[in-house]
């Protein structure tokens, strides 16, 4: 650093000075309503993150109950990873169909239309989301990347 | 969910908001949006608390938002339209030195990145390493930064007719 930038300049000086007669001009905005925008950009982005999880959710289940449904394909349509042609086989990944809210049967049949092997939990959800006799949680998450043939746990709201 | 203290958060605010709009203003130049920009970057600040206020430098935590919000460019299509509603600084200040308004006026005419150098360094008083972590920039190019910046602010000041010794206020 060149030695003229370590010591307070007369330009400095004619900055520093000038900004703090900037700074007594500012009548800054009550903050009450600063906190009032933060507040709103709080619930905002709560809104937004909760909206993102039920369309993306809601479009993978859709999907694959379209296609469990369709009768000519038994599987969803699954995202396909072909390491190498001759060698390696094929892997199935396939998007987690949202169950939660369902009964039992109706989550049993969806899950295991959708190539998945479904075992119901002994636990019980902490706190009662949907109602009881429903399933109120599953492993892994709705909209979640499976494996085609994974285990999957439902619980059921008791 | 770490809790937000509003008691901490007003004392911030009303210690700090002054001199960051301040700082914005030496950045972009205009008052108007170094105001907007601070609001919502107070805002902002508010909005996850919890963790800002543990953080050991808010205040450039919210000078750093701010600069971003106020460079957006979706920001600067927003209020083109309102750039011509705007009072010169001098005229809405008159106690302000014409040397200042000579400075400010110079730096909006040179490259951003040493613009921000610059008054990072000599207005706010940050070091060059505080300047390279809070622009995400290496220390050698804060250096270059403020070196090029004076170099091309000297060209710009020396155009002015005002009473501010150009030379002999850089070099001094």
């Amino acid at each position: 650093m060149p030695s003229q930038f370590e010591t307070p300049t007369q330009f400095e000086q004619i900055l520093r000075n000038g900004s703090r007669v900037v700074a007594d001009a500012i009548r800054p905005t009550d903050v009450k309503s600063v906190r009032a925008r933060g507040d709103h950009r709080r619930r905002r982005q709560f809104i937004g993150s909760v909206g993102a999880v039920l369309v993306i959710g809601g479009a993978g289940s859709a999907a694959l109950t379209h296609l469990a449904t369709a009768g000519s394909v038994r599987t969803p349509a699954p995202i396909t990873t072909h390491r190498s042609h001759q060698v390696s086989p094929t892997v199935v990944a396939l998007i987690m169909p949202n169950a939660v809210g369902l009964s039992e049967q109706a989550a049993v049949s969806l899950l295991t239309a959708a190539g998945l092997h479904v075992i119901t939990g002994i636990g019980t959800c902490n706190v009662q989301v949907t109602p009881v006799g429903t399933i109120c949680q599953t492993s892994p998450a709705a909209a979640t990347i499976v494996t085609a043939g994974a285990t999957v746990v439902i619980e059921v709201s008791r | 969910m770490r809790m937000r203290d509003p008691d901490s958060f007003d004392a911030f605010y009303a210690g700090s908001v002054r001199r960051v709009t301040s700082q914005i203003y030496a950045l972009i130049g205009d008052r108007t949006e170094a105001e907007d920009a601070v609001q919502e970057a107070f805002a902002r600040a508010w909005q996850c608390w919890g963790k800002v206020s543990r953080y050991g430098d808010p205040e450039g935590w919210v000078r750093t938002v701010s600069y971003r919000i106020s460079v957006s460019s979706w920001r600067k299509r927003a209020n083109s339209a309102a750039a011509h509603r705007r009072q010169s600084i001098a005229r809405d200040v008159p106690e302000l030195s014409p040397d200042y308004v000579a400075i400010i006026a110079a730096l909006r005419k040179i490259n951003a990145e040493q613009r921000r150098a610059i008054v990072l360094y000599h207005l706010v008083g940050l070091s060059v390493v505080e300047i390279a972590s809070e622009t995400g920039a290496s220390a050698a190019a804060v250096k270059a930064r403020l070196a090029r910046g004076r170099s091309a602010l000297q060209a710009h000041l020396a155009e002015l007719p005002t009473s501010f010794g150009t030379q002999e206020a850089l070099n001094a």
